[in-house]
C-alpha cells in the first residue's frame, strides 16, 4: 500500500513541480518600464504606460529604436483603474516590477500626488526607490522623447539624472525621499525636465511641494543652493558674472555645508556655515590669479555671490511656505521640546525664522596653467 | 521520532531559530514607535526579565522537564490538565496568528495571484510533513540554518550601508511614554512571549541544559538579531518604517548599489518564508503536544492532520483577513498573551514554591 502511495506521489510530481499557481510566462506580461501621469478633464488622470518589448530589446547596432517600446494610454478615474483597463486592451498581465520612472505632468502634481502615490505606495511590486520626475508639460510627450543611444525613453531619463551629478543642479529623487518628506514637516521637492523642441532634454530646476501638493518652483540656481545648503551637492559648474559683461567660471568641487539650529529663550533659528572649494574654469576678464591677494579676491567675490544665491533661495522657498532645507526635521531633532509647539505651526513658524548664513570658499585650483595668456 | 536528547547548542538554535521567525512581525512595533523601534526590543526585554526569571526558577526545580509535565506535578493531575489545556489555546492562537501572517505575506509578496487560502494549505501541509517526520529532527537541522540566517542578515545590513541615514534615528527617546509602554508590551508579549514555547521541549534536553540559562542565552541572541532588523529598517526607511506592512521586505529591496546586488530580496523572502515557517511549525507541535498531554494519549501523530485543517480553517476563516489579524495582533493580543507569558508561569512557581516549602520539614526531619 504504502509502495503505491509512494510510485503514484512520484507520478504526480511532475506535474506538481511544472510551476506554481501564479505562475507567469515572460509572454504573458506586459512589463512596465515607466509610467507617466497626466492631469485630466473632471478629476480623472490620463495614464501612460511604456511597456518594453523585451525580444526588441537586445544589443543591436542602428535598427529601429521605436521597437523596443510602445507607448498605451488611458484616461480615468484612478490609476487602477488604468492599469486593468491597460490589462483588457493587451490581453497581458501588468507587470511594475522593473519599473525605472515615474513622470508626473506639472498640471497633475499642482493637483496633488495623495491618490498617485498612494497607488505606488500600496502597490507591492512597484519599488519605493523609484525616482520620479515632473515633466514640464505632458508626462506622455517626456515618455515618448525622442532617443539617441538608449533603447527606451525612460532610460534616457533615468541616465540624465545619473550623470546630472557632472555639473548637479538637480539630484534623483525617488518615492521613498518623496513620501519621506510629505510625512514630515518639511517640503519635498521633485525634478523638473522639459523637452526642448529639438527633441533635447533639460532639467529645469525643481518642483516644490507642500505635503502632496506642488505650490511653485526653483529655478537652475536656486535648486543648486538648495542642494548645497541641505549638504547634497555633488559638484558642477557656476558662472558670476562680471562688470562690462564679463563671466568668471568655476566648477564647484567639494561642498559642505554645516546647519546647526540655536535656541535662546525659546526663540529658534539656524546658522547655516557653507564651505567650498572651486577650481576656476575660465574668466572672460583675464586677470592675475596667481598672487595670494587676487586668490583671495577671486574667493570673496564666490562668497559674496554664493551668499547672494543661498539668501535667494531661502527668500524664495519662504515666499513659497515651503521648508526644502529639512530645517523643521533638524531643530526638532537638536530640540525636540523646545520646539515642539512650533513644529506643529511650521508653516507660520519656517517664514519667521532666522537663518543666519556665512560662506567661506577656497580657490583650489586655477586649471592646467602657470601664467595667465597675454 | 528520535528519542535522542537536545544538546545545549541544539535547544539554543532551536529557540534562536524560533525567534527569528518575528522578522514577519516587526510592523507590531514601528508602526507604534517609529524611529525608536530598534530600542523597543531591549525595553521588551527588561520587561520580559521577570518570565525570564520565573522560567528560570521554575526549570532549576524541574531539571529536564517539559512545561506540561511540570503543570502536572505543580497543580496536580487535574489541575495540571487545566493549566495544560490553557497552554494550549495560547500556543493555538501562536500557531494561528503566525500562520494568517505567513499566509498573507506568501500571498501578496511571493506569490502574487495565488489565492490566500491555497498558500495557507501549502503551509500547513509542509507543517503536518515536518512534524510527521520528526519535528525534533527538524529542529536538529535548525544550527545550520540559523547560521544560514545570520549570515545572509550580515550581507544584507553591510550591503545597506551606503542607503542608510542615522539621522533617521533623532531626536530618540523624546516620544510619549505611552508609545514605549505600547510597544515594549508587544515586543515582550509577542516576540519573547511566544518562546514560552521552548519551555515544552525541556523534557527533551539533557541533563547538562540549564533551561533557565539557555533561555536567557536564546532571548539575548534574539534581542540582538531584533534590533539589527528593527535597525535597518529605521536607518533605510526612516518615517516611512511607521507606514510599511513590512518593512523588513521594503528595507531588503531598497538596499544595493547595482540592479544584480538589489534582487537578492528574493533570498532574503525565502528566508523571511523559512523563519516564519518555523515559528509555525514549533507552536503548531506545542500545541499537539498539549492536547496529547490533556488528554493522556500515547502519540499525538492521530491528531496532526486534524489540528492542522483546525488551524487553517481558524485562521483563514475566522480572522476573516490580514488586516483583521494584524489588528487583533496589536491591540488585543498583548493583553490577553500576558496572562499566559507572565501570570501563568508566576502562578506556577508560586504554587511550586509554596508546595515545595511545605514538604520542607519533612525532608528536614529525615535530614
Amino acid at each position: 500500500m504504502k509502495k503505491t502511495a509512494s510510485i503514484l506521489l512520484a507520478l504526480c510530481m511532475p506535474f506538481l513541480l511544472s510551476g506554481c499557481w501564479s505562475s507567469e510566462e515572460i509572454t504573458t506580461l506586459a512589463i512596465v518600464m515607466g509610467i507617466g501621469v497626466d492631469a485630466a478633464a473632471d478629476g480623472e488622470y490620463e495614464v501612460t504606460v511604456q511597456i518594453a518589448q523585451p525580444s526588441n530589446l537586445k544589443f543591436m547596432s542602428g535598427g529601429d529604436n521605436q521597437d523596443a517600446y510602445f507607448n498605451a494610454s488611458s484616461t480615468g478615474i484612478g490609476i487602477q483603474q488604468q492599469m486593468h483597463q491597460f490589462e483588457t486592451e493587451l490581453s497581458r498581465e501588468i507587470y511594475n516590477g522593473h519599473m525605472e520612472m515615474i513622470v508626473i505632468g506639472k498640471e497633475a502634481a499642482e493637483g496633488g500626488l495623495e491618490q498617485i502615490m498612494d497607488y505606488f505606495y500600496r502597490e507591492s511590486e512597484a519599488r519605493f526607490n523609484i525616482p520620479i520626475v515632473i515633466a514640464d508639460g505632458k508626462a506622455s510627450d517626456l515618455l515618448d522623447v525622442e532617443l539617441k543611444l538608449e533603447r527606451l525613453p525612460v532610460s534616457r531619463l533615468a541616465g540624465m539624472l545619473s550623470t546630472n551629478r557632472v555639473d548637479m543642479v538637480v539630484r534623483k529623487i525617488t518615492m521613498d525621499d518623496f513620501l519621506r518628506n510629505a510625512v514630515s514637516n518639511s517640503s519635498a521637492t521633485l525634478p523638473i525636465i522639459e523637452q526642448l523642441e529639438e527633441g533635447a532634454l533639460e532639467t529645469k530646476g525643481v518642483a516644490v511641494f507642500d505635503k502632496y501638493k506642488m505650490v511653485g518652483e526653483l529655478d537652475q540656481e536656486q535648486a543648486r543652493s538648495m542642494l548645497i545648503l541641505t549638504n547634497k551637492y555633488g559638484g558642477g559648474i557656476a558662472t558670476i558674472e562680471l562688470p562690462d559683461n564679463g563671466v568668471f567660471t568655476f566648477e564647484i568641487t567639494k561642498s559642505s555645508a554645516s546647519v546647526k539650529p540655536e535656541c535662546e529663550n525659546g526663540e529658534l533659528s539656524v546658522n547655516a556655515e557653507v564651505y567650498l572649494e572651486f577650481r576656476v574654469s575660465d574668466v572672460s576678464e583675464i586677470g592675475e590669479l596667481y598672487s595670494d591677494e587676487a586668490r583671495h579676491n577671486a574667493e570673496k567675490m564666490v562668497n559674496a555671490a554664493m551668499f547672494e544665491r543661498l539668501a535667494d533661495v531661502i527668500t524664495r522657498s519662504r515666499e513659497l511656505n515651503a521648508d526644502v532645507f529639512d530645517f523643521a526635521d533638524i531643530i526638532y531633532c537638536r530640540y525636540p521640546r523646545e520646539s515642539e509647539s512650533s513644529i506643529k505651526n511650521w508653516d507660520e513658524e519656517f517664514r519667521n525664522l532666522p537663518v543666519s548664513i556665512s560662506v567661506t570658499s577656497k580657490m583650489y585650483s586655477s586649471g592646467a596653467v602657470l601664467k595667465n595668456i597675454q | 521520532m528520535s528519542e535522542k536528547k537536545l544538546t545545549k547548542w541544539q535547544f539554543i538554535s532551536i529557540g534562536v531559530f524560533f525567534m527569528m521567525g518575528t522578522i514577519l512581525h516587526t510592523s507590531f512595533v514601528s508602526a507604534i514607535a517609529g524611529r525608536d523601534a530598534w530600542l523597543i526590543p531591549i525595553m521588551g526585554f527588561v520587561m520580559f526579565l521577570p518570565t525570564l526569571i520565573f522560567c528560570w526558577r521554575i526549570g532549576n526545580m524541574f531539571p529536564n522537564t517539559g512545561l506540561y509535565e511540570i503543570n502536572e506535578l505543580v497543580f496536580g493531575n487535574i489541575g495540571g490538565r487545566i493549566v495544560t489545556f490553557l497552554y494550549f489555546l495560547f500556543f493555538l492562537n501562536v500557531a494561528t496568528l503566525n500562520h494568517v501572517e505567513m499566509s498573507a505575506f506568501s500571498a501578496t509578496y511571493l506569490l502574487r495571484g495565488t489565492p490566500i487560502v491555497v498558500c495557507g494549505i501549502m503551509i500547513v501541509m509542509a507543517a503536518v510533513y515536518a512534524i510527521k517526520k520528526g519535528i525534533i529532527t527538524v529542529g536538529r537541522a535548525s544550527g545550520a540554518l540559523v547560521i544560514l540566517m545570520l549570515v545572509l542578515n550580515a550581507i544584507s545590513f553591510i550591503q545597506a550601508i551606503p542607503q542608510m541615514d542615522i539621522d533617521f534615528t533623532a531626536p530618540a527617546m523624546v516620544q510619549s511614554p505611552g508609545v514605549y509602554a505600547r510597544s515594549s508590551h508587544i515586543s515582550s508579549t509577542i516576540m519573547y512571549g511566544e518562546g514560552l514555547a521552548l519551555m515544552v521541549f525541556a523534557g527533551r534536553t539533557g541533563k547538562k541544559v540549564n533551561m533557565g540559562k539557555s533561555m536567557l542565552i536564546i532571548m539575548l541572541i534574539a534581542m540582538v538579531y531584533m534590533i539589527q532588523i528593527h535597525l535597518r529598517e529605521v536607518l533605510l526607511l526612516g518615517p516611512l518604517v511607521q507606514f510599511t506592512r513590512l518593512p523588513s521586505l521594503e528595507a531588503a529591496r531598497m538596499t544595493g548599489k547595482s540592479d544584480t546586488v538589489s534582487r537578492t530580496e528574493s533570498i532574503y523572502s525565502l528566508i523571511m518564508l523559512l523563519c516564519s515557517l518555523f515559528r509555525v511549525l514549533i507552536s503548531f507541535f506545542v500545541s499537539l503536544s498539549a492536547l496529547r498531554k490533556v488528554f493522556r494519549l500515547k502519540t499525538y501523530q492521530a491528531l496532526v492532520v486534524p489540528m492542522a485543517a483546525f488551524i487553517a480553517a481558524y485562521s483563514l476563516y475566522a480572522l476573516e483577513s490580514p488586516e483583521d489579524s494584524y489588528f487583533y495582533a496589536v491591540n488585543t493580543t498583548p493583553f490577553i498573551w500576558a496572562l499566559f507569558t507572565f501570570v501563568l508561569p508566576m502562578f506556577t512557581l508560586v504554587i511550586a514554591v509554596i508546595k515545595r516549602k511545605a514538604k520542607l520539614p519533612d525532608r528536614g526531619g529525615a535530614v
